[in-house]
């Protein structure tokens, strides 16, 4: 799959010395919903400034959609949509206004313009407060207009900052629904900061992490988890106490360590391979005769390993 | 050049600015009172006033002043001095764009800095002349249409006043005409200009006012107190529209020189 983004050593030094990006090299697929994440000032506001042309690399290059970042501006911010996590909206005009003018100034006719302002209000339910002042909106619909703004023109990427940071938990799954069927159903490449961590582990194909100007971790979640060495582990329940068929199960190929919880109605197994060693693991125990009322896997949450990649660079940081 | 976008964008300036009380009364009620409103009153008074109470002072002045008009060595010194101060009036008519552009283009420019909407207008694909242009264009077209109806006006009322003085329309002349087409447009521009550079170096559309003020008024003030001499001379016109002209250009190129978007977005 062609690539929709690609940085070559990227880096931004704000004056007098502020290195806000350190040599950023990676490539994202068309199609993808990446995911970037990093503390407060790491540098992701700073990457999409970059990547949307707001601001100009001190060194490295860049290609989105093809176009080269130093050459090709106009040219790159037609083909993308950015939703910032400043409102970016006209307070005294209307919605419609807000919208129609960004519409056409991506090329859209009047009546184009109009369809997918229909279209896009409906979907996101702001359709009955279309023509008051945006100054007049809540901060969930400023967040709503701010997105609709972003995807108007129907950009081949979009870069989302904090997308669903004011809004309300229907709004949030709303917004996540169309996420996703953007980037599987129209091919379209999503860049998607943010702090929320469970949502970003629910939606993304990739996941970058920024620490300090420089990407600390690349790949997708399962990537991640395995480069931390935080297999999945597998969970039994019986119905029955299951502490006998501990050392059983201790004994079996692939497995590394058995835990019982306190009940002993569940046992908890890490394992080389979960794919690989769970059959064996269960065809053991119906052997024996065991009742079993459920097997899952346990899958380490991504805030646990962002909280371990954070940990591992601090620690590195302060080797140095 | 994308002149359609452009036009988009001064058309949603307009729609933003004249939501604004403060821009609406400045670009509508002001511009009427100062520059139609005032001197025509001065006028009407002028002319109604008996002869003898003229002022000595003024007739010496009168008797100093070079010919204005072709017959003014024939005209009564009543005639002569509502003519002068109808030149006067026109001071004002001069003082209306360098308000409003200064006052229309700092909300226009800096605004979306306050406002928070400079990167989306930055994400816009516009070039930074593109932007440049429109946001000069968002001031400039009100600042001409303005200056021309209220020309309009003021000559209308200039002429009803000094026909019967006369015997005949003493507005438009050739004079009023270079001034109300190019003069007077190209002041206005100065002070958008002006504006537009200052904005690049403030945080707030209040300072880029009062910086703009205190860079303007003094300059302006120089400037007329000798404009009742340029006034009453074509040919001072003509030069000192061609130096407006050369200032405009000039000051517009540096601002697109210094026109740093980066800066823009980062600053707070």
């Amino acid at each position: 799959m062609p690539l929709a983004i690609e940085t070559i050593h990227l880096t931004k030094i704000y004056l007098p010395n502020i290195l806000a990006l350190n040599d950023l090299s990676l490539g994202i697929k068309e199609g993808t919903i990446f995911g970037l994440l990093g503390p407060n000032g790491a540098g992701k506001t700073t990457t999409i400034r970059l990547l949307t042309t707001l601001i100009s690399p001190t060194t490295g290059q860049a290609v989105v959609n093809g176009f080269r970042l130093d050459s090709e501006q106009i040219k790159v911010r037609r083909t993308v949509g950015v939703q910032t996590d400043s409102p970016n909206l006209y307070l005294r005009l209307s919605a419609k206004q807000n919208l129609l003018f960004s519409a056409k100034m991506y090329g859209l006719t009047h009546e184009e313009a109009v369809k997918r302002i229909k279209e896009l209000t409906r979907q996101f339910k702001l359709e009955d407060r279309l023509e008051n002042a945006v100054g007049s909106y809540s901060r969930g619909m400023k967040q709503k207009l701010g997105i609709i703004k972003a995807i108007i023109h129907e950009p081949s990427i979009l870069f989302l900052d904090e997308p669903t940071a004011s809004l309300d938990p229907i709004a949030q799954r709303e917004v996540r629904t169309m996420i996703i069927q953007l980037a599987k159903e129209y091919n379209k490449t999503i860049i998607m900061a943010s702090h929320n961590l469970p949502e970003v582990e629910k939606i993304t194909d990739q996941i970058g992490v920024i620490s300090s100007g420089r990407l600390i971790a690349l790949g997708s979640p399962i990537e991640l988890r395995s480069m931390l060495g935080q297999e999945d582990k597998l969970v039994i329940q019986s119905s029955i106490d299951l502490s006998p068929f501990k050392e059983v199960l201790t004994v079996l190929n692939g497995v590394k360590n058995v835990l019982l919880t306190p009940d002993s109605s569940k046992i908890i197994l890490e394992l080389n391979d979960y794919y690989e060693n769970t059959p064996s693991i269960v065809e053991e125990l119906v052997k024996h005769n065991v009742p079993i009322l459920s097997v899952m896997q346990q899958k380490e949450s991504l805030e646990s390993i962002y909280a371990e990649i954070m940990s591992i660079n601090g620690e590195k940081n302060n080797a140095v | 050049m994308q002149y359609k976008l452009i036009w988009e964008l001064i058309k949603k300036d307009w729609a933003e600015a004249y939501k604004s009380r403060q821009v609406l009364l400045m670009t509508t009620v002001a511009p009427f009172l100062l520059g139609v409103g005032l001197p025509a009153f001065i006028l009407i008074i002028m002319g109604s006033v008996p002869l003898d109470s003229l002022d000595n002072d003024l007739k010496i002045f009168l008797q100093l002043l070079p010919a204005v008009t072709p017959d003014w060595n024939f005209l009564s010194e009543r005639a002569k001095g509502l003519i002068l101060f109808s030149i006067f009036g026109q001071l004002f008519l001069l003082l209306i764009p360098v308000m409003i552009g200064s006052y229309v283009s700092a909300d226009t420019i800096i605004g979306e800095k306050e406002r928070q909407t400079i990167e989306g207008l930055f994400l816009l694909p516009l070039t930074d002349l593109e932007i440049l242009i429109a946001k000069v264009g968002v001031s400039f077209i009100p600042i001409i249409g303005l200056t021309w109806l209220m020309s309009l006006l003021y000559a209308g009322i200039v002429d009803l006043v000094l026909i019967t003085h006369l015997d005949r329309i003493l507005l438009p002349d050739i004079r009023f005409i270079l001034l109300v087409l190019f003069f007077t447009p190209l002041l206005g521009l100065a002070s958008i200009t002006v504006t537009v550079l200052v904005s690049s170096r403030v945080s707030t559309v209040r300072d880029a006012q009062q910086i703009t003020g205190i860079l303007l008024i003094p300059a302006m003030l120089l400037v007329i107190g000798q404009m009742i001499i340029i006034l009453i001379n074509t040919w001072l016109i003509i030069i000192g529209t061609i130096i407006l002209l050369v200032f405009d250009l000039l000051t517009l190129k540096i601002s697109l020189t210094f026109f740093n978007r980066e800066k823009l977005v980062t600053s707070t």
